[in-house]
């Protein structure tokens, strides 16, 4: 969840920078481009710190790591196997495999269980902390993005556009 | 007969609630579509599902009646950084794809080969252990893709030789004037016919052995499709009569799967009949509750998806125990 939400802040700065730069949208292929871009960067960087530190950013930033049943961190493929196959597993009937991390003694879910995984947690405090703190950053990012959004006249343009887009295809149809 | 089937079909009636762990692995093969295409050889199942979507006559009246794009003229109005952005956008989707493709080919060999591995364990009378079946699955999850896909296109292969060769000379025997040419035509139509018929039945077997000699013994690459073959060959009688039965089960499962589907289908849309605008009295109403009403008729598909995908689960659990079990009663006579 807290990668999740810094994933999002990020995100959404960069889109902030982007509308103050053109001061409109621009083309859709930018900020699909941009979302995937930072998509694959996050999980090449959380592949790295997975194998480095036990963890993707959220992790690391809460002070969990992720281990294997001799202590030692995961390798790039445990780690492409517990992040994609072995979440794909878990969500198999109403994301049964996370909850079972609460029934399980190990606090193990289904990915955790298929790749010989455990994950250790330094202080629940922190990783409650970081999660509030990343969910304050996501909602003021948020609300910075709109009042951006407003301030630049973005969805006025957007009407204007889409009001210039119809009249066009009103008259290519005649 | 070298089998008990009714040893291993109780046995494989057993199997079906024996285990929450194998209900999921098997509920893990039903979502990566693995669980149907694995039971007798790919290629012949391929064109089952409604993979294409036939355009009916509405459709294709919809599609002349809106007015065709003009592409010079769309592709002439985009800037030069809207190019660059679509050229990096197709580098991207081109990434994105062949990882879903690589993660698809990974994922329906891993799949059948955990609930394969979950199977033995159940079968040798232990509990299932999820790591150790992940682990070994793992190990063999390129082999079995690859062993699948060879022994699919060989079969593929023979076939279309063998249909090219009928269709030839069944050419030959309708444009020759010489009674010669003829008359040899209709011998080899008649040969190839047979040949094609033996070829239909006996590359439709090899998958059974396949994958329990990939996942429970260390044979070599090739050396297991060709034994494969050998077995479908060998023990042809007990392949024909395991068909059948499986036939039958399939059927009979497929009926009460339907049956259950339309029923639930049929539930959820009970409680909409009392909200139905039929009169002044009820309009409001319907109105007000209807947010609600659309939130619980999403929940209500979300719950009977689930329940179509727990009963396929179960039903896969019986097959692929019957296939397990088959293919291991068979080879013990070879050791």
């Amino acid at each position: 969840m807290t990668n999740s939400f810094v994933f999002l802040t990020i995100f959404l700065l960069l889109t902030i920078f982007f509308t103050n730069q053109n001061k409109s949208l621009g083309n859709i292929f930018i900020w699909i481009n941009l979302y995937l871009t930072l998509n694959l960067l996050f999980i090449i960087l959380n592949g790295v710190l997975f194998v480095k530190s036990g963890g993707d950013i959220g992790k690391v930033l809460s002070g969990i790591s992720v281990k294997n049943g001799d202590g030692t961190f995961l390798s790039v493929r445990d780690y492409i196997f517990r992040e994609f196959i072995g979440k794909f597993f878990s969500t198999v009937y109403f994301n049964l495999g996370y909850l079972y991390i609460f029934f399980n003694k190990k606090a193990q879910g289904f990915h955790d269980l298929l790749t010989e995984s455990y994950v250790y947690v330094k202080s629940p405090t922190r990783v409650f902390v970081v999660f509030v703190i990343s969910l304050i950053a996501f909602i003021v990012s948020l609300f910075l993005l709109l009042n951006n959004f407003a301030t630049n006249k973005i969805f006025e343009k957007m009407g204007e556009h889409a009001q210039v887009l119809q009249s066009e295809n009103q008259s290519n149809f005649q | 007969m070298k089998v008990n089937y009714g040893e291993i079909i109780s046995k494989s009636f057993g199997m079906m609630f024996k285990s929450k762990w194998l209900v999921i692995l098997a509920s893990f093969a039903y979502i990566s579509g693995a669980l149907y295409s694995n039971q007798s050889i790919s290629w012949l199942n391929l064109n089952f599902p409604n993979n294409t979507t036939q355009q009916n006559t509405f459709e294709s009246f919809q599609t002349t009646a809106t007015p065709s794009p003009d592409f010079y003229n769309v592709w002439n109005t985009i800037k030069f950084e809207s190019y660059v952005n679509f050229i990096y956008f197709s580098i991207l989707m081109i990434i994105i794809f062949s990882g879903l493709i690589l993660f698809n080919f990974y994922i329906s060999s891993y799949s059948p080969a955990a609930l394969f591995y979950g199977i033995s364990f159940l079968d040798e009378e232990e509990d299932i252990d999820l790591t150790e079946v992940s682990l070994r699955a793992r190990k063999k999850v390129w082999k079995l893709f690859f062993t699948n896909l060879v022994a699919t296109i060989i079969a593929t292969f023979v076939i279309i030789v063998l249909l090219t060769l009928s269709i030839t000379s069944l050419f030959f025997i309708f444009s020759s004037t010489n009674t010669y040419i003829t008359v040899a035509a209709v011998i080899l139509a008649i040969v190839l016919s047979i040949l094609l018929a033996i070829a239909f039945v006996i590359f439709s077997f090899p998958n059974y052995y396949l994958n329990y000699l990939v996942l429970f013994t260390d044979g070599k690459f090739f050396k297991n499709i060709l034994d494969s073959y050998k077995y479908s060959y060998k023990y042809i009688l007990d392949n024909i009569l395991r068909t059948i039965i499986a036939t039958f089960f399939s059927l009979s499962f497929g009926i009460v799967s339907l049956v259950i589907t339309i029923l639930a289908f049929f539930m959820i849309l009970i409680p909409f009949t009392f909200y139905l605008p039929l009169n002044t009295l009820y309009y409001d109403l319907f109105y007000v509750l209807s947010p609600f009403v659309i939130l619980l008729f999403i929940i209500g598909v979300i719950f009977v998806l689930q329940i179509i995908q727990l009963i396929n689960s179960v039903i896969g659990i019986f097959f692929y125990t019957f296939n397990y079990l088959f293919a291991k009663n068979i080879l013990k006579n070879e050791q």
